[in-house]
């Protein structure tokens, strides 16, 4: 109860609040992802304590991944690619007229899909925290390596993309002074670089400048100009209840799935969804009515979505160990307010810890009448033009990056970036293990140089020891499945 | 056996550029201090040795993948980097980035809101917005980034050229 009234002060609400509502703008505008919403917010908590920047953080990613359902639904383009499975049932649906009621059922299975992600990881975290104070530097440096190949292996496109996007992030967070020897790295003389590479600007550049580059060049002037005006959008709530009894099962099958997907390194709330929306199929009655607009096809992959969203919060507080893009934002953010995500910040942190799931899962509230206005508003956001819009994002993404330090350094590399994030896209290199690779590239260099200090160049205990062993031997495996899997294919053909 | 064809594609580049990487590491890295082997204290050039290694190694293969699978990417030719100019809204996007440069080099002088303002409407006219509705969007988005940042967090943005003139 403590926690809860902390968290509802009008200090805290306020900010909240509009970063809920900036999400859904955000999250709601084709091509603007979750994680760009929450890379435009990061430059506004600098300044605001813990709670309340890490409030507006879990806020603007929740209704982000709503919104991004609503396009979905009414213009068959997913508002943000955790939306990419919604298209299929939602917008059929939306074919006939029961568009209303697809997106009322979407809000109200993404409000229980988070509320159930959210529960689980205030129930999970704090036993396997427990279970991490077991940990020395040999299991940190597997765990933080084998978050990083998840991440790699994971996002789509080849698996030697990934690593190559994972690597080049390895190698940028060696620039700046080395951890033992305090060493100036690749700096060159210049003073900015002796301080290493902040993730901030790299994040802004990747996610915020790439996007609007892309968008720029691939879309036709006249249409930059356009809106996508349709008819009035409104949420029909009168059959959801029913419908929701009748699919109990899959909305806690889905909410499942969806916190375990979020939970691995690497993977977030679009791989959950399709995966949810797989398994539903699989095990549903009627598996010939998906795609065809099943009230399933709409239950199973919102749900997922958002209850990823509470799943990728486990290894980021738990280990220390970003589950995605946005939680590796979150894990850089808790470092700037001296916090250090870990096992410890269960007994260091608690009362904040405690609010961070207080507000988790109050976020779920303030979605569920967030979402509802904004169906409401969608009508008229659409109405704004989208190279507005990219004008608007490209000066807070610019000005974002220079509040960081005052410098115009920062807003250099912004575009540096920017431009590498884009050619990263046109070669389909995949940008998520990028930026994990530098925000776990410290700690991947701390763990292993320590943990060979402690073995005088002893490389045996990284492998010997049960749980480095066990972690090991699952990079291994990480790392052949899909190798081994096509000279299967290739076999049996 | 079949002969494939070869043509040089995006996988050459992503090889060659990784390469290039390693090498500019490993030619950097000797001048780095020597770790104490014995104890096990590694040099501060321990790490980014062994990322250049796994970058080689991804590069080696780009290489191979690039050519044996040429099929299917597209070829890279001098006609390829000729069209990259050629299309408005490539173009734009060159402009975009500009626009960027020419932000950072003026933001000490100018100061915020002339930068700010100057930068919103090129970008806003340059993506063919009407020239009133061009004034309005950046004036508002210069007056609510001052008001979030300068006036809200307290940040210090630059006033440049206002400062003469009192403001």
């Amino acid at each position: 109860m403590d926690a809860v009234l902390s968290v509802l002060r009008i200090e805290i609400l306020i900010p909240w609040l509009l970063a809920m509502i900036l999400g859904i703008f955000v999250g709601a505008m084709p091509g603007l992802t979750a994680t760009m919403a929450v890379a435009l917010i990061v430059p506004l908590t600098f300044h605001t304590p813990p709670i309340v920047g890490l409030a507006m953080i879990l806020g603007v990613s929740f209704t982000a991944i709503f919104a991004g359902d609503i396009p979905a639904t009414f213009l068959r383009v997913p508002g943000t690619p955790a939306s990419g499975a919604a298209v299929l049932d939602g917008y059929e649906m939306n074919k006939p007229g029961k568009g209303p009621l697809a997106i009322a059922l979407d809000l109200t299975c993404s409000t229980l899909g988070g509320t159930i992600g959210v529960l689980i990881l205030i129930t999970i975290s704090p036993i396997l925290a427990t279970f991490a104070l077991r940990f020395t530097h040999f299991e940190y440096f597997w765990l933080a390596l084998l978050g990083l190949s998840m991440s790699a292996v994971i996002t789509k496109g080849s698996t030697m993309k990934g690593l190559i996007s994972m690597t080049g992030g390895l190698i940028l967070s060696t620039i700046g002074l080395d951890i033992s020897t305090g060493y100036p790295r690749f700096a060159f003389g210049n003073t900015y670089l002796m301080g290493g590479i902040n993730f901030i600007p790299v994040m802004i550049g990747l996610f915020g400048i790439s996007e609007v580059l892309r968008s720029i060049s691939v879309t036709s002037h006249d249409q930059l100009g356009d809106a996508a005006i349709i008819s009035n959008v409104k949420a029909d709530f009168r059959s959801v209840g029913k419908i929701m009894g009748k699919n109990k099962r899959l909305i806690l099958q889905s909410s499942v799935i969806g916190t375990l997907i979020g939970a691995l390194p690497g993977a977030g709330a679009d791989i959950a969804a399709w995966v949810a929306y797989g398994m539903a199929k699989k095990t549903s009655k009627t598996p010939e009515k998906f795609g065809t607009g099943a009230e399933e096809g709409v239950i199973a992959p919102t749900t997922a979505n958002n209850a990823a969203l509470g799943g990728t919060w486990i290894p980021a507080l738990v280990f220390g160990i970003p589950g995605d893009s946005i939680t590796a934002i979150v894990l850089g953010a808790m470092m700037m307010y001296g916090l250090k995500p870990g096992p410890l910040v269960f007994q260091g942190s608690r009362d904040l810890v405690n609010q961070i799931f207080t507000v988790a899962v109050i976020s779920q509230f303030f979605l569920l009448i967030l979402g509802y206005l904004g169906i409401r508003a969608f009508t008229w956001f659409f109405k704004f033009p989208r190279n507005v819009v990219l004008a608007g994002i490209t000066i807070f993404s610019i000005i974002g990056a220079y509040a960081l330090r005052s410098s115009v350094f920062d807003v250099g590399l912004v575009l540096v970036f920017g431009i590498l994030g884009y050619l990263m896209e046109r070669v389909t290199i995949p940008l998520p293990p990028f930026i994990l690779g530098l925000i776990l590239g410290p700690m991947i260099e701390e763990n292993l140089r320590i943990g060979l200090v402690k073995t005088s160049g002893n490389f045996w205990p990284f492998f010997s020891r049960p749980i480095s062993a066990f972690f090991a031997f699952l990079l291994i495996l990480i790392f052949l499945y899909e190798p081994v899997k096509l000279l299967i294919q290739r076999k049996r053909r | 056996m079949i002969k494939r064809p070869f043509h040089f594609n995006q996988e050459h580049i992503i090889g060659l550029v990784c390469l290039a990487i390693s090498v500019i590491i490993l030619s950097i890295t000797p001048s780095f201090p020597k770790g104490k082997a014995n104890i096990g204290l590694t040099g501060p050039a321990f790490f980014p040795d062994l990322l250049a290694f796994v970058f080689i190694v991804c590069g080696v293969y780009q290489l191979w993948h690039g050519t044996a699978y040429a099929s299917l990417y597209r070829p890279i030719t001098l006609s390829t980097a000729r069209n990259l100019f050629k299309k408005k809204e490539t173009r734009t996007a060159y402009f975009i980035i500009l626009f960027i440069v020419g932000f950072i080099l003026l933001f000490d002088i100018l100061g915020f809101l002339v930068t700010s303002f100057l930068f919103l409407v090129l970008f806003l006219l340059r993506l063919g917005v009407p020239r009133w509705q061009t004034f309005f969007y950046a004036t508002f988005f210069t007056a609510l980034i001052y008001f979030l940042f300068g006036w809200l967090f307290t940040i210090s943005l630059p006033s440049g050229i206002l400062e003469y003139v009192g403001l």
